[in-house]
C-alpha cells in the first residue's frame, strides 16, 4: 500500500482510498475523493509539508496528513 | 426596505475584491457577540445591503467560520437572514467550487452565480461552457472579473432573476446540517461528500473541456524558489527586514510633521486663549492626547501595507507553508507565522488573525505569545530610550548601536515566545491532533485598492478604538498632574518662593525657577502621590516616581508611556521643549551621573517588551477565549516576566558600567 507522503516531487498518483479521521473529512471536502489525480509539485525544506496539485490548485499538506491518501502512483497526463 | 445579500465561495475565489469593489467605503465591520469571527457588512447602491462572511470549502464545519456561515445561511442568527445568494464559484478550481454550491442550493434560497477566476481557467487551458451550467445549476451564471471591474453591469439584471436552484443531490440538508451544527455529529459526512462529488464529476464533464497543462510555468518557478531550502529562508528573512525598515524609514518623516504640527498647535493654543483651566487642559491635555495617538497612523499604516500586499500576492501561504516544521517544533502551526508576524504591527488584529488555526491549543499558544511581539506602541518607547543614552553615532561594523540594540528590544520578545510556546507543547500533546491543511493560491500582483481600504480601515478602527482610551487617559493624567489633595501645590510651590533668590539674569533665571515650579507642583499633585505609592516596586529595576506614573498611565496602553513623559517633563513650561532634552538634563543628586542613563533606559526597555500594557489586548483576548482566565493568567506572567528581567537588566547595565 502507497501513501501520498511517500511520492518524490514531480510524481502523479490517483487517490483510491482515504485512512478515515477529521483530516480525511476536510481533505474529502477540498477535493481529495477516490480517482482524483493528483501530483507532489514540492516539498517544504527536509519534506515536510508537502504541496500537492489537486486538480488544478496547491494544496499544502504535512506529511502526516498525507499518509492519510492511499494513493496508486499514476503516469503524467500528458503522456497518456 | 434594503434587500440582505450573502456573498458565499470558497477562500480565494474572489469574493473579498468583488465585495470591496462593490461596497468601497461603505462597509462596515462588525464582531458577532458570542463568536470570533468578522462579519462585514456594506451598503451597495441604496437598495442593497451586502454581508461577507468567510470563505469556506464546506459546510460540514467543525471551525468557527465556517460555522458563522451556516449559522447565517440557517438563521440560527436570526438578526439578518438573507434574502438572496451571491455565490462565487472560482472557474479554475470548479470541481472543488461546486460542492460548496450544492450544499448551499439546498437551502431553498434565491442565488446568482458568479463566476470569477476567468483569466486563471484559461491559463489552466479550462475552456467552461457557462450556457451549459446555467441549464445545470438551474440559476443565472455571470462571468465577472472583480479586480479588473469587468462584467459588472450584467450583475443587477442576472441578481433580479435569482432563482432557487433545481439542483438536488441529498434530501432534508438543512436538517442535516443543523444537527451537525448543534450534536457535533459527523456520521455520514463523508459518504455524503463522496455521493455530491459523482454527481459534480457529471457536470464538469457535461460544461468542461480540458487541454492537459502541466499548471502554470512561472508560478511553479517562484515556488521552486520561494520554498528552497536556503533561498527560500534567505528571501523570507530579505523580505522580513525590508518591512521593519520600511517601516522605521518611511513612518519617520510623517510622524516627525505631526509631533511638530501638534507642538505648534499646543503652543498657539497656550498663546492665543485666555490662560486658564480650559487653557491649559487643551493644550496641556488634550491635544497632547490626540497627538499621542495620530502619531501612530503612519507606522500603523505602513505595516498593515506590507502585510496586505504579503496577503494578496499569496506569499504569505509559502510562509506558513516553509515555517510549519520549525514552528510545530515549538507547539505553534505554520498558520501561526501570520498572525504571529502581524503582532508586530498590533497584536489587537493578529489576536483576530489566529482563528483560521484549527486547532483550539495551538490557537490559545499563539494568541498567548503574540503580545510578546514588539508591536508598533513600543516602537516610540524603544525610540525615546535609545535615543536618550545612545549616542547616534556609536556603531558596530557597518552597524550603528541604537539599531543594534532595538534589533535585541525585538529579539528578548521573540526568545520569550519560544519559551512560552514551549509550555504549551506540553500541555498539548494529549488533546486533538495538529493539523495544516492549507490551499496556497495563485500568485498575483496584489491590488493596490483592496490593500489600501484594507489599510485605512485597520488604521481607523485603531485611531477610533485605541484614541478614545488615550484621549481619556491623557485628559485624567493632566488633571492628576494638575490638581493635589488640599492645598499641597500651593504649599509646594511657596517653598520654592521662599527659598530661592529673586529670579535674576545671572545664575539664577526665571526659566529655570519654573522649571523647579513644574516639578514641585507636579511631586505635590495626585498624580505625584500615585507614582510615590508604587515607587518602592519599581526601585529596584531603577525607576523613580516620574516613570512609574508613565508605567500606571500605560497599563491602559503601551503608547501612552512617551505622552505621559511629554506632560510629566513639559511641565507647566512656557516653551515646549522636547521630552528627550528635558529628561537628558536631569542628574541624580547623590551619584552625579544623568538620572536616565543607559541601566534606566534598557531595563524600561525590557519592561515594555514583556509587560502586557494595553487594556484593548486584554479585551480581545477576553472575547477570543471566551472569559477572563486566559487574559488574567497572560496579564500576571508577562508582568512578572517584565520585573524580573527588568531588574536583571539594570542591575547587570549598572555593575558593567
Amino acid at each position: 500500500m502507497v501513501t501520498a507522503d511517500e511520492l518524490k516531487p514531480g510524481m502523479y498518483a490517483k487517490i483510491s482510498a482515504l485512512t478515515p479521521s477529521l483530516q480525511a473529512d476536510r481533505l474529502t471536502a477540498m477535493g481529495c475523493v477516490p480517482g482524483t489525480l493528483i501530483k507532489l509539485e514540492f516539498t517544504a525544506p527536509a519534506g515536510d509539508p508537502m504541496a500537492f496539485n489537486v486538480e488544478g490548485y496547491l494544496l499544502g499538506l504535512r506529511k502526516s496528513e498525507a499518509k492519510l491518501l492511499i494513493v496508486e502512483p499514476a503516469e503524467s497526463p500528458t503522456h497518456g | 426596505m434594503a434587500e440582505n445579500i450573502a456573498l458565499i465561495g470558497n477562500p480565494n475565489c474572489g469574493k473579498s475584491t468583488l465585495f470591496n469593489r462593490l461596497t468601497g467605503l461603505r462597509q462596515k465591520v462588525s464582531n458577532l457577540p458570542g463568536t470570533t469571527v468578522e462579519k462585514k457588512y456594506g451598503s451597495w447602491g441604496a437598495q442593497f445591503s451586502l454581508i461577507d462572511l468567510p470563505g469556506i470549502y464546506s459546510l460540514y464545519s467543525e471551525s468557527e467560520d465556517e460555522r458563522v456561515v451556516v449559522k447565517e445561511l440557517l438563521g440560527l442568527d436570526s438578526v439578518d437572514l438573507p434574502n438572496k445568494i451571491f455565490f462565487i464559484l472560482d472557474a479554475s478550481n470548479l470541481r472543488r467550487n461546486l460542492l460548496l454550491f450544492s450544499q448551499v442550493a439546498e437551502l431553498n434560497i434565491p442565488m446568482t452565480v458568479l463566476l470569477t477566476m476567468n483569466d486563471t481557467a484559461q491559463k489552466k487551458n479550462l475552456q467552461i461552457n457557462t450556457t451549459e451550467l446555467e441549464n445545470i445549476l438551474g440559476v443565472p451564471v455571470v462571468k465577472i472579473n472583480p479586480r479588473k471591474g469587468d462584467g459588472m453591469d450584467a450583475i443587477i439584471p442576472a441578481l433580479s432573476h435569482a432563482k432557487v436552484s433545481s439542483l438536488k443531490m441529498v434530501e432534508n440538508t438543512r436538517e442535516r446540517l443543523a444537527d451537525c451544527i448543534k450534536t457535533g455529529k459527523r456520521a455520514g459526512v463523508a459518504a455524503e461528500t463522496l455521493s455530491r462529488y459523482a454527481h459534480i464529476e457529471k457536470i464538469i464533464s457535461a460544461c468542461v473541456c480540458q487541454k492537459p497543462t502541466n499548471g502554470i510555468a512561472w508560478c511553479a518557478k517562484l515556488d521552486y524558489w520561494l520554498t528552497h531550502r536556503i533561498v527560500g529562508y534567505l528571501i523570507f528573512a530579505f523580505i522580513m527586514l525590508t518591512i521593519f525598515q520600511g517601516v522605521f524609514t518611511l513612518a519617520e518623516y510623517p510622524m516627525n510633521w505631526i509631533e511638530e504640527g501638534f507642538a505648534t498647535l499646543s503652543e498657539w493654543t497656550n498663546t492665543a486663549l485666555p490662560p486658564g483651566t480650559f487653557t491649559s487642559m487643551l493644550s496641556e491635555g488634550f491635544i497632547p492626547g490626540i497627538a499621542g495617538v495620530v502619531v501612530f497612523v503612519p507606522q500603523i499604516a505602513i505595516l498593515f501595507l506590507f502585510i496586505g500586499l504579503l496577503e494578496d500576492s499569496g506569499y504569505m501561504t509559502r510562509a506558513s507553508f516553509i515555517t510549519d516544521r520549525v514552528m510545530r517544533r515549538i507547539g505553534l502551526n505554520g498558520r501561526s507565522v501570520i498572525p504571529l508576524i502581524s503582532g508586530f504591527a498590533c497584536a489587537i488584529p493578529s489576536i483576530m488573525a489566529t482563528r483560521n488555526i484549527k486547532h483550539k491549543g495551538e490557537r490559545l499558544g499563539t494568541m498567548f505569545v503574540i503580545p510578546l511581539m514588539s508591536c508598533s506602541a513600543r516602537l516610540p518607547v524603544y525610540a525615546l530610550l535609545i535615543s536618550l543614552t545612545i549616542p547616534e553615532t556609536a556603531g558596530i561594523g557597518p552597524f550603528s548601536l541604537r539599531s543594534i540594540i532595538m534589533t535585541l528590544a525585538y529579539f528578548a520578545g521573540i526568545i520569550a515566545a519560544v519559551g512560552i510556546s514551549l509550555f504549551f507543547k506540553r500541555r498539548n500533546q494529549n488533546t486533538e491532533t495538529s493539523e495544516f491543511i492549507l490551499e496556497m493560491p495563485t500568485y498575483q500582483l496584489p491590488r493596490l485598492q483592496s490593500v489600501l481600504l484594507q489599510m485605512s480601515h485597520k488604521s481607523m478602527s485603531f485611531v477610533t478604538s485605541a484614541g478614545k482610551v488615550i484621549v481619556i487617559i491623557s485628559m485624567i493624567l493632566w488633571a492628576l498632574s494638575s490638581y493635589g489633595p488640599g492645598n499641597a501645590i500651593e504649599m509646594a510651590e511657596n517653598e520654592v518662593y521662599r527659598t530661592t533668590d529673586k529670579p535674576t539674569y545671572g545664575l539664577y533665571t526665571e526659566k529655570l525657577r519654573n522649571t523647579d515650579l513644574a516639578e514641585v507642583r507636579l511631586e505635590a499633585s495626585y498624580a505625584g502621590h500615585l507614582g510615590k505609592f508604587i515607587e518602592p516596586a519599581i526601585q529596584p529595576l531603577g525607576y523613580d516616581w516620574k516613570t512609574g506614573i508613565a508605567i500606571i498611565s500605560s497599563f491602559a496602553a503601551r503608547e501612552v508611556f512617551v505622552g505621559t513623559m511629554a506632560t510629566l517633563f513639559r511641565g507647566r513650561e512656557d516653551k515646549p521643549e522636547t521630552i528627550r532634552d528635558v529628561m537628558k538634563q536631569k542628574v541624580n543628586p547623590e551619584t552625579g551621573k544623568p538620572l536616565y542613563g543607559l541601566p534606566y533606559a534598557l531595563s524600561l526597555m525590557i519592561f515594555y517588551a514583556y509587560a502586557l500594557q494595553c487594556m484593548s489586548t486584554i479585551a480581545v483576548m477576553k472575547r477570543e477565549t471566551g472569559g477572563w482566565k486566559w487574559p488574567l493568567l497572560q496579564f500576571a506572567t508577562y508582568l512578572v516576566l517584565a520585573w524580573l528581567s527588568a531588574w536583571l537588566v539594570f542591575n547587570l547595565t549598572a555593575a558593567l558600567q
